[in-house]
């Protein structure tokens, strides 16, 4: 549990490779329980999702940041705080598309692959799905419909792990009443 | 430094969570009176009420908050005797009736949440200037009312002394201790009520550090 | 009978006052600004960005029609009518004032003061015949209840209800009491803080 107060000096309360383990298990556990891969990717996002629309308000009582006026602000808020607050890593932002919609976080290491090696076989297998899910449940919660998927890891060997983010719409309804 | 509650508002404008400081208790005066009894009572919203004849610190409007030491359940005594008819019979008397300014039930405070949550979206589409938030703070001549809204839409609301500067630092100090205990507990659905006594101590112990030490040394 | 001979008398004047002031365009007020400074702030202050402190002004009687509205200078255009605004601040105002006085933990005496968004302060002030005044400032404006007060004592009291011209539950289109108040508010030195400087 964590005390209020002194939080910000020290981020990682808990033993890393704990939380490593944790996730692991989960991962692991899912892959038992369902059919094919989809379903876990789809169980894992559905995890992060309902963490995001919680974490959001953590992050925005703690982080100070004000309020984004476009999506290349969002981009850099959730690299530079909000990665570094809740991963310890700041992922790089690039593969900007033109109309500035959409855009790729870049991972050079992923603190929850540190051990994993994926078994044969699971080639459809999104290993850290619940991080797609996490931004995009507390990017929901800030009124703004993204789509986050994977488009590489390092996991099935590629050079780097690719979050790719593309901004939809903004959750108009959702807005509340003063915060244009 | 006198926090009197503290509301909290989903975006909804349900009322999820509010807190009475201990001491904000509000003042009653209490009297014995011989029969016949010279004040005009009323029932009114289910309670007991003044409707004539201001004496005494008893106000046109207070409601009758206990007989001879019983405590009032709107328009019953606790022991199931209506008031009007006991302070109807003459043999009842000389009575000892408390009087104060009638509690707020649960069902008004969910009524003034929502009240709130309207009275500040209307004070935004009524502003002058172009993109005006709702409502921040509200002065009366008895409380001040603080209200902050996370860019999710929850409200924060601290009722204070009428003097109370900002009270910036302990709204977000309250928003972290949500963050923390409520929505950081996973057996809280969002958006719903919140009952979980790690968020009461830490809400308590912001309000205390707050009186003990002044708002800017929280 | 003497005296309101006067004052009718004075109406004639303004409009050619009015007109006078008008031709330069400048919206500040002639008192806080010499020859001098009035160059200057026309110099910089040539677009319309003046930040002005006062907003507008509203009045209702206690049955809720709007008696008067005034505005100086006031930037976001409403999408709906003047009649659907009225409406919607006097409920708001209503709604305010049973709010604050279930919420209150004492006995209230004054009730509601102000109320403060982002952007603007709302001040208000009513009377104990239900009268109520109404005036949006900016956020640096300090306590307006003497003001409001003043409003009503000087200006409402003198020349509506002792105008009998004047009928007291409609709007109200008595020039005079339109210039004067208009002087009165210009003359406000909260009405130019922002822009004299």
């Amino acid at each position: 549990m964590s005390r209020q107060g002194n939080r910000a000096g020290d981020p990682r309360k808990v033993n890393g490779e704990l939380f490593t383990l944790t996730y692991g298990a989960l991962v692991a556990q899912l892959i038992k329980d369902y059919e094919n891969d989809e379903q876990v990717n789809k169980q894992l996002d559905k995890m992060g999702y309902n963490m995001g629309v919680r974490l959001i308000e953590d992050f925005l009582a703690r982080a100070n940041t004000g309020k984004c006026n476009d999506f290349r602000e969002t981009a850099d808020v959730i690299a530079k705080v909000a990665f570094k607050m809740y991963l310890g890593l700041t992922p790089v932002v690039s593969n900007w598309s033109t109309a500035g919609d959409e855009f790729s976080l870049l991972l050079e290491s992923n603190p929850l692959t540190e051990f994993v090696e994926l078994p044969p076989g699971h080639s459809n297998l999104n290993y850290s799905n619940l991080l797609c899910g996490a931004l995009r449940g507390a990017l929901e919660m800030v009124q703004m419909d993204v789509d986050v998927r994977f488009v590489q890891d390092i996991l099935k060997g590629d050079n780097i792990t690719e979050i790719r983010l593309k901004f939809i719409k903004r959750l108009e309804d959702a807005v509340p009443v003063g915060e244009d | 430094m006198t926090i009197f509650s503290v509301y909290i508002i989903n975006k909804a404008g349900s009322l999820i969570y509010h807190y009475d400081a201990p001491n904000s208790g509000r003042p009653a005066v209490e009297k014995t009176f011989s029969y016949p009894l010279e004040l005009v009572l009323k029932v009114f919203d289910e309670k007991v009420t003044v409707a004539f004849g201001e004496r005494d610190g008893i106000k046109v409007g207070h409601a009758v908050l206990g007989i001879n030491g019983i405590p009032a359940e709107g328009r019953f005594l606790r022991d199931k005797r209506e008031i009007l008819e006991v302070l109807a019979s003459e043999k009842n008397y000389p009575i000892n009736i408390k009087f104060g300014r009638p509690p707020l039930s649960i069902n008004e405070r969910i009524m003034l949440a929502s009240m709130l949550h309207s009275l500040f979206a209307i004070g935004s589409q009524l502003s002058p200037e172009p993109h005006s938030s709702g409502i921040r703070t509200m002065e009366t001549d008895t409380f001040k009312l603080h209200c902050h809204q996370t860019m999710t839409g929850v409200k924060f609301v601290v009722i204070t002394d009428p003097k109370q500067g900002h009270v910036d630092a302990i709204l977000k100090k309250m928003y972290e201790a949500y963050a923390d205990f409520a929505l950081k507990n996973p057996f809280y659905s969002l958006d719903m009520p919140i009952r979980a006594e790690l968020f009461d101590n830490s809400l308590q112990s912001v309000i205390e550090q707050a009186d003990k030490y002044g708002i800017s040394n929280i | 009978m003497g005296t309101d001979q006067n004052r009718r008398r004075k109406v004639g004047l303004f409009p050619s006052k009015a007109a006078a002031q008008g031709s330069g365009n400048s919206i500040p007020n002639k008192n806080c600004c010499s020859a001098l400074s009035r160059t200057k702030f026309t110099s910089q202050f040539s677009d319309s960005t003046v930040k002005m402190t006062i907003y507008n002004f509203y009045l209702f009687d206690r049955n809720g029609t709007c008696l008067y509205y005034v505005d100086w200078n006031r930037k976001k255009q409403m999408t709906m009518s003047k009649e659907e605004e009225f409406k919607l601040m006097y409920g708001m105002i209503f709604s305010i004032k049973s709010f604050v006085s279930r919420l209150s933990p004492t006995d209230m005496k004054d009730g509601f003061l102000n109320y403060s968004t982002s952007k603007y302060k709302l001040h208000f002030f009513e009377t104990p015949s239900g009268l109520k005044f109404i005036m949006n400032t900016d956020l640096s404006v300090g306590s307006m209840k003497d003001v409001l007060h003043q409003m009503f004592s000087s200006i409402y009291v003198e020349y509506v209800v002792k105008n009998p011209l004047c009928s007291l539950d409609q709007p109200i289109t008595s020039e005079l009491f339109k210039n004067k108040l208009d002087e009165f508010v210009r003359a406000l030195p909260q009405f130019a803080v922002k822009a004299g400087t």
